[in-house]
């Protein structure tokens, strides 16, 4: 998945307001965000809609197939799936929350500061972004789990670290067009103080292309997660995240096989609906696209 | 249009040498050396003195710059060492490999675009909303299924409940076209389908940018058939910015063959490289790691200059940044 | 003396041989089951027709080194009896017979041994097998910088020397009865070329390799050389798999003709599948165990490990990570509970969080205290499921325990090389055993088996004594009253802790005959044929 193929997509214009009345007028972005918000409740509501303890054995229970008092089945050890998927998901969505928030920051900062400093400055740190763009992310991803473990904090950080340079390169180009906007060069004309341009006009509007860019990374980072965890470096037990899920339920695949169907399920719903509402924030934001 | 290229040549080793040097660093930081694992895998009680004769051997017990040094003076002479397991050398472990590799992600990348073309470019040409949103959810829901997940799943449709195709392994083309057609088949239909929704994305995306462009517009104010002015304008025209997009779809490909050739079994770079990252096969892993900056750094290079000797303007943009 | 230096013979081979195969990586070789054979196994004598291709397929790991000194991941020792044999072999009964040697005979003071070789051995590669090639590769199994597990049991060779062109003269530094038995465990290959060795692998046996791919596939093809009857398939590939479930499926859709040590959780998945013979061997060869640092605190305390040996649930691990499908160890010994030798009155550790918190607050372990639970990535989900029961447990008496993870090499140099310290870990792995009581026994004993156990000064000496005593002990009843006693030692020193026993788990097509294991845990391909 190319998370780079979203940044080549991005196109900067419009004011924040406009963008999110925009979106919702697309059904496909409305339903993306409604599907994004009922995910997002029932993990957070976890610990309420859970019909039992995800970490409660039943040893009478193993691997038992879907029923309405288990209706996802129960695991290896006899607990509800349902409930490991609902309680995994937090960890899940937590993970990907912090590495986006940190690649999104870093990125941007970075992006920011070398469209800023032009010259070889700038050069350099865009370069670096770009030898970084073409690693394929699982390998780098493999190496530094390896390197620093798999517990939450050495997966958020590393998750982070992977998806800055996309940010950093969509970041950059944002501001660059902005600096040639009509309303820029208007502002400095007239003598604005370089301040307040900056965190008056110019940052502001390239928020909702970071912000579309943001919801790319959070699917992007669920979907890597999965792929480490499938590879045996996923968060530790006891807890669980969707990718940890899918990977057990594989490992049983012949105990049960509904075991990694809806772990598998939940992790494609919930990609698809943030690239597709990130995708819709993004042509809502081009006003030559509709 | 001399000095952009000079300079960009530079920056690009510049880069490369910076990624050996990153990479040697990275993989010296993570716990565990390659010598327990080799001699000690049985675990039965090796005497310490075959360890450190080991390390020695290997020059782990000699300093990190030097340790560096002696590699890059391999390098240079196309020696990349011997793998710590195997005492295979390097270069002989991955020519062995490539093949499978490059098989896979040339089968894979034919496939894809024979997805994503006609389902692009069709789109253009009968602006049908259905297709459109067809077109939309099945890229969208290719770009959300993890690689692994659409290779189990086809490993089990059809190769234990259908018995069609091979699941695992590699068979050189040279040796049996057919067999390894076979076996090629699933792992590249599996990788088709990752980047194919990426391509179609950015192919669609250039075309309608494109279409809204004033020559399309003169064209069809000439009464041109719309199929016309698909193929004969807009395609060309927008391959031109997907050309940038080639360096990104060939990091997924190589990205997505390391999946993809873990869960087929399959003897590429990709498992290779796992296998390397678990087993703390420093050599392996350096040489590979090099390859993968290496191409990429080449394909951007290389992409950059066409791009240059395409557009014009380009050229001219190129020198004021 | 006749009679009980061939029980002393076996007994002691039985307990080097099979601690050459560990299984501390998780994917060692099987062993124990006589019984495991398909079909008929006296192919040494029929002349049979070439035919098959047997696919083989490994989880965990395929065979990543040729070089037999080279102690590695204990997935390769199906490749020795067909790549490497060595001048001696085992039967399937255990004893042991000439194989690149003729005969041996020895000095009346048993330190000096001659062997003589066959005349007629070639490598796969024609060069002629000679008594210089013997003495390159003891010399090579000798050298401490090569490592080779060998080298423990063969280090009493003070000297050995080419007499002949097919006689070898062995001087020894004590007087041994034998000699040959660990002899079998240098396996001969040609050390003339080491490069072309790691990558051709040139061996006298009966197959040779046609086609190497490191860690992934490893074809062998009949030796046109070999000296021995013509081997009856027409070629053997083994297949390294990702991981269990994919050896399975490959199994299932007939991509695989055998698989070797699958999980309990695909049993009824390879029962349903048309003509596939699963061989569940009755002895069991497999002890899935946890190991702490007993030269550290806090668990150098016998009464730490005692403590945590009654915090571990064994029953619910059995009925959840196994399926039911081992036997729990109840009283923590090293010997399975169907083994006739189990001491049936040693005192049982049933599960009992009262006990196991009164047994650490002894220790001196206060409740807060967080040990790690150390597993490998990926491989074994038995073992997770078993640290997870531990962890809930534990966790009401107060102690936590962090469960991590990690890929093979880090997992492995955590802990290794002996002496390295590991306090505060447990250690998830498992031991291969012998039906032999004296190799499980053995395998308390610091520097034997493993890198751990009971620590010296302690108990170690009267331990160690007692089995060499059982090794020489004629009398049947004798020896099992050491043997009760070195049960009673276990149970009470618990160096580490047994949870149950389980036999390897491996299917075949049925038309795959010929396979067995043997004493020392090989899984033996090389009399194997496929009858259609």
């Amino acid at each position: 998945m190319s998370e780079v193929v979203a940044v080549e997509m991005a196109q900067v214009g419009g004011r924040r307001g406009e963008t999110f009345v925009r979106l919702l007028r697309r059904p496909t972005g409305a339903i993306a965000a409604l599907v994004v918000l009922l995910i997002v409740v029932g993990v957070l509501g976890a610990p309420v809609l859970a019909p039992h303890s995800p970490t409660e054995f039943d040893y009478e229970r193993l691997f038992a197939p879907p029923s309405w008092a288990h209706p996802f089945g129960t695991d290896e050890l006899g607990r509800d799936l349902l409930s490991r998927v609902l309680h995994g998901g937090r960890t899940s969505l937590w993970i990907a929350a912090l590495a986006t928030a940190i690649s999104m920051v870093s990125g941007a900062v970075w992006g920011f500061v070398a469209a800023f400093r032009s010259g070889w400055v700038g050069e350099v740190m865009m370069r670096v972004v770009d030898v970084t763009l073409g690693m394929p992310i699982i390998l780098i991803g493999l190496v530094l789990v390896a390197a620093f473990g798999s517990s939450i904090l050495s997966l958020v950080l590393i998750l982070g670290f992977l998806f800055a340079p996309a940010t950093a390169r969509l970041a950059r180009s944002a501001i660059l067009s902005e600096l040639e906007s009509d309303y820029y060069l208007a502002a400095t004309s007239v003598g604005a103080p370089p301040w307040r341009i900056i965190f008056g006009e110019l940052l502001p509007n390239t928020v909702p292309v970071l912000l579309a860019r943001a919801s790319i990374v959070a699917a992007a980072a669920i979907f890597v997660e999965a792929s480490l965890s499938f590879l045996g470096l996923g968060v530790q037990p006891p807890a669980a995240s969707w990718g940890t899920l899918l990977q057990t339920g594989y490992a049983s695949l012949y105990s049960s096989y509904w075991y990694s169907v809806f772990p598998g399920i939940v992790i494609v719903v919930t990609v698809l609906a943030l690239n597709t509402l990130g995708n819709s924030l993004q042509h809502a934001l081009d006003p030559s696209r509709r | 249009m001399a000095t952009y290229v000079l300079r960009r040549a530079v920056t690009s080793v510049g880069l490369l040498v910076l990624s050996s040097i990153l990479i040697f660093v990275v993989l010296r930081l993570i716990p565990g050396d390659p010598t327990v694992l080799k001699l000690g895998g049985s675990g039965t009680d090796v005497d310490p003195r075959a360890f450190e004769a080991l390390r020695h051997e290997l020059g782990l017990d000699r300093s990190l710059p030097y340790q560096y040094l002696h590699w890059i003076d391999g390098v240079l002479h196309w020696d990349f060492g011997l793998s710590y397991f195997s005492q295979y050398p390097v270069t002989t472990l991955i020519t062995d490999r490539a093949g499978a590799t490059i098989q896979l992600t040339l089968v894979a990348l034919l496939l894809g675009l024979l997805i994503a073309v006609p389902a692009a470019t069709l789109g253009s040409i009968w602006r049908n909303r259905v297709f459109d949103s067809l077109l939309s959810g099945g890229t969208a829901l290719g770009m959300a299924t993890p690689s692994f997940v659409t290779g189990i799943v086809l490993i089990v449709i059809f190769g234990v409940k259908l018995d069609l195709l091979p699941t695992q392994g590699y068979v050189p083309f040279g040796e049996d076209p057919v067999e390894s057609m076979k076996t090629v088949l699933l792992p590249a239909i599996t990788l088709a389908i990752a980047i194919a929704a990426p391509i179609v994305l950015i192919l669609r995306s250039s075309l309608t940018d494109v279409a809204s462009a004033p020559y399309i517009r003169t064209a069809q104010g000439k009464g041109l058939l719309r199929r016309r002015i698909v193929l004969r304008h807009l395609l060309p025209n927008a391959t031109i910015p997907t050309l940038t997009m080639v360096g990104v779809i060939v990091g997924d490909l190589l990205g997505g063959a390391v999946i993809v050739e873990y869960v087929f079994a399959r003897p590429g770079l990709g498992s290779l490289m796992v296998d390397a990252v678990y087993q703390r096969d420093y050599e392996v892993l350096q040489a590979l790691v090099l390859l993968a900056a290496a191409a990429f750094i080449v394909t951007s290079f290389v992409v950059d200059l066409l791009y240059g000797v395409l557009d014009p303007r380009l050229r001219i943009r190129g020198q004021e940044a | 003396m006749h009679r009980f230096d061939r029980r002393l013979r076996v007994a002691v081979l039985a307990l080097a041989a099979g601690a050459l195969t560990l299984g501390s990586l998780g994917a060692a070789s099987s062993e124990g089951a006589i019984s495991a054979s398909t079909g008929s196994t006296a192919a040494e004598a029929t002349v049979c027709k070439q035919q098959g291709a047997l696919r083989y397929g490994l989880a965990g790991g395929g065979v990543n080194n040729l070089d037999p000194a080279i102690s590695n991941l204990a997935n390769r020792v199906v490749i020795m009896p067909l790549l490497y044999p060595a001048l001696t072999k085992l039967r399937q009964d255990g004893t042991v017979v000439p194989d690149l040697a003729t005969k041996w005979r020895h000095s009346a003071d048993l330190k000096t041994w001659w062997f003589y070789l066959k005349r007629n051995i070639r490598f796969a590669n024609g060069r002629p097998f000679t008594a210089a090639d013997v003495v390159a590769n003891v010399l090579r199994n000798l050298d401490p910088k090569v490592g080779s597990g060998a080298r423990r049991f063969i280090n009493d060779i003070r000297s050995v020397r080419a007499i002949t062109k097919y006689q070898v003269r062995f001087k020894v530094g004590s007087p041994t009865t034998i000699l040959p038995d660990a002899l079998y465990l240098v396996k001969m290959a040609d050390v003339s070329d080491l490069s072309a060795l790691a990558v051709r692998g040139n061996g006298p046996g009966p197959y040779r390799v046609s086609r190497y791919v490191p860690n992934n596939t490893l074809t062998l093809v009949p030796n046109p050389y070999y000296f021995g009857p013509r081997p009856c398939l027409r070629s053997i590939t083994i297949l390294a798999q990702p991981d269990t479930t994919s050896m399975v499926t490959a199994f299932r859709s007939r991509k695989l003709d055998m698989i070797w040590q699958f999980p309990a959780t695909a049993i009824s998945a390879i029962q349903g599948t048309r003509d596939a013979v699963i061989i569940n061997p009755k002895t069991v060869s497999t002890a899935h165990v946890l190991e702490v640092d007993t030269t550290s605190p806090p668990f150098d305390n016998p009464a730490a490990r005692r403590a945590l040996s009654y915090a571990m649930n064994r029953t619910a691990m059995v009925r959840a990570a196994f399926l039911g499908k081992a036997q729990a160890s109840v009283a923590n010994s090293p010997i399975s509970v169907t083994s006739p030798a189990y001491n049936k009155k040693l005192p049982k550790h049933t599960f009992n969080l009262e006990r196991a918190r009164q047994l650490f607050n002894q220790a001196g372990i206060r409740p807060g205290t967080t040990f790690t639970y150390w597993a490998q990535a990926g491989k074994r989900p038995e073992w997770i499921t078993n640290g997870q029961i531990l962890q809930q447990d534990l966790r009401k008496i107060g102690i936590n325990l962090e469960i991590e993870q990690a890929d093979p090499a880090t997992w492995l140099a955590k802990f290794n090389p002996s002496p390295k310290k590991f306090p505060n870990l447990i250690v998830a792995t498992f031991l291969s055993l012998q039906p032999a009581p004296a190799l499980g026994l053995s395998s308390a004993l610091k520097g034997c088996d493993c890198n751990w156990g009971l620590a010296p000064g302690t108990p170690y000496q009267r331990y160690y004594s007692m089995l060499l005593q059982s090794l020489g002990a004629p009398d049947p009843a004798k020896r099992q009253g050491l043997y009760n006693q070195l049960q009673a030692m276990f149970n009470q020193e618990s160096p580490f802790m047994v949870i149950a026993h389980q036999s390897n788990l491996v299917a075949a097509h049925k038309s795959v005959k010929g396979t067995w294991e043997d004493p020392s845990g090989n899984m033996h391909l090389e009399n194997a044929r496929m009858e259609p």
